[in-house]
Order: C-alpha cells, then structure tokens, then sequence
C-alpha cells in the first residue's frame, strides 16, 4: 500500500469509529486512537521519511488535512451525543410536578381586623390620625358629653353594659370626641377604631360587641357637602364604584344627622351614621360654633365583610372556626 | 309605628304607589323599613327616631308627607269650641304638680253601651299591631293612632264623686294596673287618683279598680300632657313600656289635648250610643307657645355647602307648617308646637337640608388640615405584631372581650376581674383578664370540628380593676395557643414534629426577632393551669412581661372538652405595651467578615437539672467577646451511656476576628478557658 492508500484507509476506519461510537467515553477513546501522540493517523507521519523529498510537504499537508477533517466530525459528533446525554440524565432526575409542594402553614388576619385595617389605611392616606381609646368609658363621655338629655329616648338605642354607678363598656366610639377636643383646638382630623358593646340579644345579626370606626373633623369652613364627599371617598376606597346614600337620620351628638349606606347589590347597605357635629358640643369643648364646624362619623365595620364576603351569620366572627377565618 | 297607607291616604291624597311614597319618606328622614299585607291592605312600618314623637301617629305622619310631597293635607282635626262647664256636675280635677303634668283634660260621656267597635276600627287598630278589645278602648286606641294623643277611659262610676287628683305618689303606695300586676310606686311618681288612691300611672297604664267593664254604664275620658322625662323613668323603675308612655316619653302636642278628646267623645257617641256631658275639663295653667328662632340663610349655606336662595329656604320651612318671615333679616320663623324638636338655628338648617333632599346636596372634599394622618404607636405595634405571627403560619382569632369566668383564670387575679353589673350571664358576667382561656375555647370548638393542627393568636385588649375607685386598666395583650403538627404533613414521608414548648418558644423568640425587642431571657416558673416542668417566664431585665408553656396535660383532658386523641398544647401570652415600651430601632449596619471563621464543638456532661443557659452564659463569660461570633447547642444526648441523672451537651463554638485570621492557637486559648469554666462552675465533664 501507498502512503496515500494507508492515508485514505485510516481516515475512513476513523470516520466509522466517529459515527460508530455511542458515548461520548468512546469518542475520547477514537480521538486517542487516531490523533492522540501515538495515534493512528499521527503515525503516518512518520511514512513522511520513506518519501521522496518534493512529496513529503504534500503528504503531510494531506495528513493533516485529514487530521482536521476527523476533528470537526469527532467534534460535531460529540456535541450530539453531550446533548443525547444531557437529555437523558436530567430526564431520569425528573419529578412529577402535578404533586404538591414541599409546603408550610400558612396564617392570616381576622377579616374584622384585616377590614379595620383597610378602613384605617384608607382615612390616613385622607389625612385622618388614629388614637385609641379606653373600652371602660366614662359615662360622661359616653352620652353626656355628645348632648345626650337626660331621661331621653334616644337612650334605648344604646342599652348598655354598666361596670359602676359611673361607668359602662362604650356603647359607640364617637365617645372618643370630647377626648379629642379636649387636648386639641382646631383644624382638627383625628379617628379611632374599636370595639362597642351594646347589651343585645345575639343572633344572625346582631351582637353584644361589634366595632366602629368614627371620624371627628373640625375646621374653619366645613359643610355637609364635605361629610359627604368624604363618605364618598372612603367607600370609594373600600368598595370601588358604589352609590351612596345620604339621608336624614337623628343622632343626639350631630345637626343635621345622616345615615349613610351605600347600593349593595339590590339594596341600601346601612354603614352608620353621621352628620354635622352639634353646635352645642363645640361650645360646651370651648370651640366657637360661629367660627368653627365640625363633621363626624360612626361607621359599623362588622357589616362591611358581611356585604363583601356575603357572610350571612355574624356569630361567625366570635366563633373563629378555622374553617370560616381560612377564607379570608 | 305601622299603619295602614289607606289611612296615610286619607289624609294626604298622591298618585304615587306604595313603594315609590315609601322611598319618599324614608330619604326625608321618615324610615319605611318594610311594607306587609293585613287585612286593612298594605301597612307600612316605620322607625321613628327618638326626637320625632309626632311620628307616632297618622296625622305627624301625613304632616311630613304633605311636606314632603310639596302638597295639602286633605283634613286637618278643629278644635270645637267647648265653653259648657255641664261637665263640672259630674267630674272635678286637681293637678298637684304643674311641672309634671303641665296640662289635663276631662270628659264625661254616660249611658254607653260597652260591645265590640265596628269592624272598620278593628281591623284598623289591628292593621296597627293593637289588640281589638270593646268599643271605648278601641276608639280611644283608634284616636291615639290616627292623632298621636294617648287617651285614658275611666269607669266613672268607681272613682267616688268623679274627683280626680294628679299628683306625685307617696312612698309606700301600690295599685294593680290593668294588666293584673301589683306595683309598688316610687315617691314622686306621677299618679292619676281618686281622694284617697291612685287608680293609673299617669301616662303609663290604668289601674284595675277602674276599669271600663262589660257592666260599665258611664265613661271618664282622660287627654293629658305630661312631664317626658318623668314618664320615662316612672315606665324604666316599673319596667313598664306601654303605646302611651312609648308616646308620652318622645312628648305629645299639648294642643292635641282637647282635639283628641273631643274625637273620642264624639265617636263613642256615634258607636257605643253615649251622651256626651257638654263641656270639658281642661287645666292649662301655663299654655305653650309656638317658638321663636332665627334663621340665617347664609348660615343655611355654609352648613349645607349649597347655593339655595332665600325663598327656597323660606319655603322649605314653610311646607313643616313653620311660620316663616322671610322678609326679616335673618328670617324669623315661629315653631308650632307639633315640632317640638326644632330648638335652634341648626335644627331649622336641617329641615331645609331635608326638604332640599340630602341626595341633592353636592359631594366636596374639605381642605388638608396641613400634616398628613399617621397611626398611634399603639395601634401600629399591634399591626407589626400580627404581620409576624401571620408570617409564621399563626391565624389570627378575634373573641369577645365579655367572657365567662375560665378555670385557666388565675385564682390569684380573681379580685381584679372587671365584672358588669347586673349581668345577665356568666357569659357577660365581666372582662376577660387574659386572652388565653378564649383562645383555649376557640382551639377547643376547633378540634371538635376534627382540625387537628390549631394555631391561632389574638393581639387584644385585656382589663383589671386597679387601685381606688374607678380604676380599670387596659392593657394590650398578645398571646397565642398551637397544638398538632409543626407543620403540614407531606407526601414525602418526612416525619413532622408535633407542637410541644419549643414550637411556641420559637414563636415568642421569632417575635422579639423580627420587631428587633431586646433579647429576653427564658426562666423556669410557674403559672396557673401551665405544665409545671414546662414553663417559661419571659422576662426582659429581669420583668416579666409574659410567658411561655405546655398546657398541663391533666387541665387539657379535663377542662378543655377536646377529643381524647389531642396531643401537646402549647400557649404563651405576653404584655404587648410591655414590648411597646421597650421596642426600640437599633438597627445599625455592621461590616461584612473579610477573614474566615473557625468553628468547634464541645461536647460535656453535666446533671441533668443544670439548664442550658447556665453553660452557654457561663462560657460567654470567658470567652474573649470580640472573637465570638456565636454559641448554641448542638445537641443533646441522654442515656445509659452518659449514666444516670446526667446528660450530654455539644456546643457550637464559632469564632472570628474582624481583622485577621484566628490562628488555631488562639482558638484553643478560648476553648481552653471555656472547659476550664465549665468544669468549675457548673461541674461539668469533658467527653
């Protein structure tokens, strides 16, 4: 055999080993084999002696460019089969990813507290500040200091919870407005949220303690127009888009009094009530009723997930079934 | 109230249909809460606010329509003129006390025929919720609905002369009203009497003795104002509420007085064939008037937030039936005495609120008061205290304040616990004073409910009477209660942990991580219904402001009604403004280590009593502070090999220097010292 013929043989016995090797291990072994230092094609240089002077740059010229056509298929080959590889390695690591993860408890708030909150966020970012305020309230606070008459009917609505001859769990948290007025002058922008305690007897509906948010805003200049732009805004931050409804309604601590609802549904969800704050109240905190008006409010909060959620049954709240509160 | 709208269409005539005249009123201010069928059609129930009295009867009713509606009452009662004193052969009254009861009229209708009213008033009054009993009562029923003005028929002939006293009742005095009871009267309450004895309750129930009968031949008919206020406690003492008092307490018109009566007088003619005595008794010592305000249309205005001109104002108020001089400047208006709600200025300024129809009034937002809102620290702290816990897979629980005593309550405490009055049951028989047995009876009603992991926590206010007279503490509290499984149970077949002191320890310590509290320290202690071996105080230089523990197994079988199969149940509860008040921002950035760290562990056997912290403290005592990065334990081991009443700890040393790396000479240095500690102080042996 030729130099040339010996050449032409290796390289196609290379080229079968190429295509004939299913692992990436084995092509390392053919590219050993045949261009490692004492590999096959490698050695034929040294056939490049036995050759006539003018032939040895052509022959080795030939080798190599043999040498380089077995790298490039050596190299096209092994990236197929990395890949081949590749695929069935991680394929055998795969998982079934229909199962469930690797999951912890989750907790969550009170829908009442999580509703609190809501309303709370929405009157700070309005420019209302919170304080909080005692439950054990002073009866003076409670009604009389909200033009309460004595003997007046307007105390069966508020049948309540008497710890001594002077004081009653809060009946409503409007009881916080002569507090607030008593450490402040105006402009004032300030509410609280809580509980109130009413002695009812408890059904789907009613409870002996529910929670109110109340608003107080005195300043130069304030109407009823602005009670309501403000009612409108917050439940616009709660609700969205919703009517509202404003109409007259007697409260003994506002004049004019409202209640406020908003639509729901087919119907008018009653959230409180509301109006200006009696003149009589300003001046008897030492504020000038020409001079100043106030705004306030005692909106229910318990009603607002009831509506949201369609929650049917208030006793849900107090029960604190697992079940009921994962829902929130 | 409810009524028939028939009747309310007797007296104000409108196209409008039930429901549309109900939508009117009710954005009046006149609440229709609901429309039933009755036999007398379509009634209407009401709610009357406690200032409206004159709501209670048809014709405030059909006043407040007509103003509504912008239209004409189609009658209004007269007075007839009743200058006859023929009446004063029959009957005589006295008023003792003027301020109580400022005016009483009388009249003697004889040789009635008692039997049942027409079916007309019966289905009438019944259409109103009243019971049809025989002709006098019913019309004087029929008359207190339709003008709002209780009425009284006496038997004449049982009050001896036909005198009558109206006066305070004397200490000792009793009468059986006529609902058969016995009642024994308060001094100074008002009663209707004969020379010698009451025989009603002024404004609140007739008496028995002198009652109209079937046997009755001549009748006493009584139209009276009295004193509200006065009703109202007389009808609270005796705990009785009756559609008298109900309308005396929100006052009546005086000027109903005689028109009720002779209304009565004249219908128990026509139906139960009586003669009326000409005349009427009627004492009015000091008669009411209409009341004078005035009004300023731009006060209206700036109350309102509305442009309204003078004559909307003007006619506002007239439609009430107010009489307004427009002319004057501000307007004078004159109040009638049907309206005795209208006080102020500001009460005349919401009726033309009213009239305009608030759902006219335009939505503006007021200026800023300069400064934006902000919450109280108070209130903030326990939204940061409820974003943790939610965080570490707790729910949030929310129970009533009221509770019933607990068996979980510390007997220690039993004296401070903030009880009501008069309570009604145990179950708001007083404040709770911890918010742990609530939570217990929530964890409770949810294992019966067959959840079996339960963890849940309350931020809430807890109550104790304090020193002195009057003194109630409010407190914020936090506290949480787990039992079940660590966390959830997986497909993987791991094995998770049960809830034990740990699993709420690392609550409590997740707690004072995550709002960066001071460290607090863990101290064995005792506390009522707890695990006794299984109790931490938690304390903060040295005060307790909580706790930590393992419900005593024996308290969970018997106190807690939980299936047999409940396992460990974990609770802690600590003074939130405890934690308020120590919570502080101290975070300050430290630089990152530039040089590795060394770590060893220790392993030593002690007794079995000497706690953790003593070791740890112990060899932080010793141990150079700078080098230490941290200590912990990193296992515990008991059994036969360690030997009886012993244990074996392995601690975990890691230290490092800012500015250099430790040789493993200076690391031993440290260790040695620590050995040498630990052997001295606590004797304990290195493995």
């Amino acid at each position: 055999m030729t130099p040339y013929e010996e050449l032409a043989q290796i390289a196609t016995e290379a080229a079968d080993a190429v295509d004939n090797a299913a692992t990436v291990a084995q092509l390392d072994g053919v590219e050993v084999d045949f261009l490692g230092r004492k590999g096959r094609l490698t050695g034929l240089l040294r056939l490049v002696g036995s050759l006539p002077a003018e032939e040895k740059p052509q022959f080795g010229q030939a080798v190599n460019v043999r040498k380089a056509e077995l790298l490039e298929r050596l190299g096209a080959r092994k990236g197929g089969l990395a890949a081949a590889e590749r695929t069935a390695r991680l394929s055998a690591d795969s998982v079934d990813v229909t199962l469930p993860g690797r999951n912890v408890w989750n907790g969550g708030p009170h829908p009442i507290t999580r509703q609190m909150q809501a309303v709370k966020d929405a009157l700070i970012s309005m420019g209302y500040s919170f304080d909080e305020y005692p439950d054990i309230e002073h009866y003076h606070y409670n009604f009389e200091m909200l033009n309460y008459p004595p003997d007046h009917p307007a105390f069966d609505e508020q049948m309540s919870f008497y710890i001594d001859d002077t004081h009653l769990l809060r009946t409503q948290t409007t009881a916080f407005q002569a507090h607030v007025m008593e450490g402040r002058k105006p402009p004032i922008r300030q509410a609280t949220i809580g509980k109130c305690y009413r002695y009812e007897a408890v059904d789907a509906t009613h409870s002996h303690t529910f929670h109110q948010v109340d608003l107080l805003a005195v300043d130069e200049g304030l109407t009823l127009a602005d009670l309501k732009g403000t009612f409108a805004q917050l439940t616009k931050m709660l609700f969205g888009d919703v009517t509202i409804r404003f109409r007259p309604d007697f409260f003994p601590f506002v004049e004019p009094g409202v209640e406020v609802a908003i639509q729901w549904g087919d119907g008018w969800l009653e959230l409180g009530g509301a109006g200006m704050v009696h003149p009589n109240i300003l001046e008897s905190m030492g504020i000038d009723s020409e001079r100043y008006t106030g705004f306030a409010w005692g909106l229910g909060i318990d009603r607002m997930p009831m509506a949201k959620y369609g929650i049917d049954d208030i006793r849900l709240f107090a029960e604190n079934d697992v079940r009921f509160l994962r829902q929130f | 109230m409810k009524f028939p709208v028939e009747w309310l269409r007797e007296f104000v005539p409108t196209t409008l249909d039930d429901k549309a005249l109900a939508d009117k009123l009710t954005m009046a201010g006149l609440e229709v809460e609901e429309i039933t069928p009755s036999e007398d059609g379509p009634v209407y129930h009401t709610k009357v606010t406690p200032n409206r009295g004159d709501w209670m009867s048809l014709l405030g009713v059909a006043r407040e329509t007509a103003a509504t509606l912008d239209t004409k009452m189609s009658w209004l009662p007269t007075p007839l003129p009743d200058e006859n004193d023929d009446v004063r052969r029959w009957a005589g009254v006295v008023i003792t006390d003027t301020a109580l009861c400022p005016r009483y009229a009388g009249k003697v209708v004889r040789n009635v025929t008692i039997g049942p009213s027409p079916d007309w008033i019966q289905k009438r009054i019944a259409a109103c919720g009243m019971r049809p009993v025989n002709v006098v009562v019913d019309v004087t029923n029929y008359v207190m609905l339709e003008l709002g003005q209780p009425l009284h028929a006496f038997d004449y002939d049982t009050i001896p002369e036909g005198k009558i006293v109206v006066r305070p009742a004397n200490a000792g005095e009793t009468i059986i009203t006529l609902d058969g009871a016995e009642r024994a009267l308060q001094a100074g309450m008002l009663v209707i009497a004969d020379r010698e004895k009451p025989i009603a309750v002024a404004g609140v129930m007739g008496g028995a003795e002198t009652e109209v009968t079937d046997s009755t031949r001549h009748i006493f008919l009584e139209a009276a104002q009295f004193d509200p206020g006065s009703i109202r406690r007389t009808s609270k003492v005796l705990g009785l509420s009756t559609d008298a008092s109900y309308r005396f307490e929100r006052t009546v018109d005086p000027e109903l007085v005689p028109l009720a009566l002779e209304r009565a007088a004249e219908l128990l003619a026509d139906l139960a064939g009586g003669e009326i005595a000409l005349g009427r008794i009627d004492l009015y010592p000091a008669p009411k008037r209409a009341l004078p305000i005035e009004l300023r249309p731009t006060r209206t205005n700036a109350i309102l937030g509305t442009n309204l001109t003078d004559e909307t104002i003007a006619q506002s108020l007239t439609r009430l039936g107010l009489i307004v001089d427009a002319s004057a400047s501000p307007f004078k208006v004159l109040v009638p005495t049907f309206r005795t709600d209208l006080l102020k200025e500001i009460d005349l300024i919401e009726e033309v609120g009213r009239m305009i129809g608030y759902d006219t009034l335009p939505e503006t937002l007021p200026p800023s008061a300069g400064g934006g809102g902000v919450d109280a620290p108070r209130g903030k702290f326990a939204g940061d205290l409820r974003t943790v816990l939610t965080s570490i897979g707790l729910q949030e629980a929310l129970t009533h304040s009221l509770a019933a005593p607990s068996s979980f309550d510390d007997p220690e405490k039993t004296d401070e616990r903030v009880a009501i009055r008069l309570a009604l049951s145990a179950e708001l028989s007083g404040l709770r004073q911890s918010l742990v047995p609530n939570l217990l009876g929530v964890l409770s009603h949810n294992l019966r409910q067959r959840e079996p992991d339960v963890r849940l926590f309350e931020v809430g206010k807890v109550f104790a009477k304090g020193e002195g007279v009057s003194n109630y503490l409010e407190t914020r509290s936090v506290a949480g209660v787990l039992t079940g499984a660590v966390s959830p149970r997986r497909w993987t077949g791991e094995e998770i942990p049960a809830i034990d002191f740990y699993a709420a320890k690392g609550v409590v310590e997740a707690l004072f991580t995550r709002l960066r509290l001071p460290k607090p320290q863990f101290v064995p202690g005792q506390v009522h219904g707890m695990h006794p071996g299984r109790t931490a105080l938690v304390e903060i230089d040295g005060q307790p402001i909580g706790y930590v523990a393992e419900l005593d197994p024996d308290a969970v079988k018997s106190e807690l009604n939980v299936p047999a199969s409940v396992g460990r149940v974990a609770a802690f509860e600590l003074d939130a403004d405890a934690l308020l008040a120590v919570s502080a921002d101290t975070r300050h950035y430290t630089p990152l280590p530039r040089f590795p760290a060394v770590t060893r562990v220790l392993a030593v056997v002690v007794d079995s009593e000497v706690g953790y912290w003593a070791l740890e403290s112990t060899a932080r005592s010793v141990v150079e502070e700078t080098l230490l990065e941290e200590i912990a334990p990193e296992s515990i081991y008991t059994g036969e090999k360690i030997g009886e009443g012993k244990k074996s700890v392995a601690i975990r040393f890691v230290f490092r220097a800012a500015d250099r790396t430790l040789t493993d000479a200076e690391v031993e240095t440290q260790m040695r010292a620590v050995e040498t500690a630990l052997a001295e102080r606590v004797g304990a042996v290195h493995r």
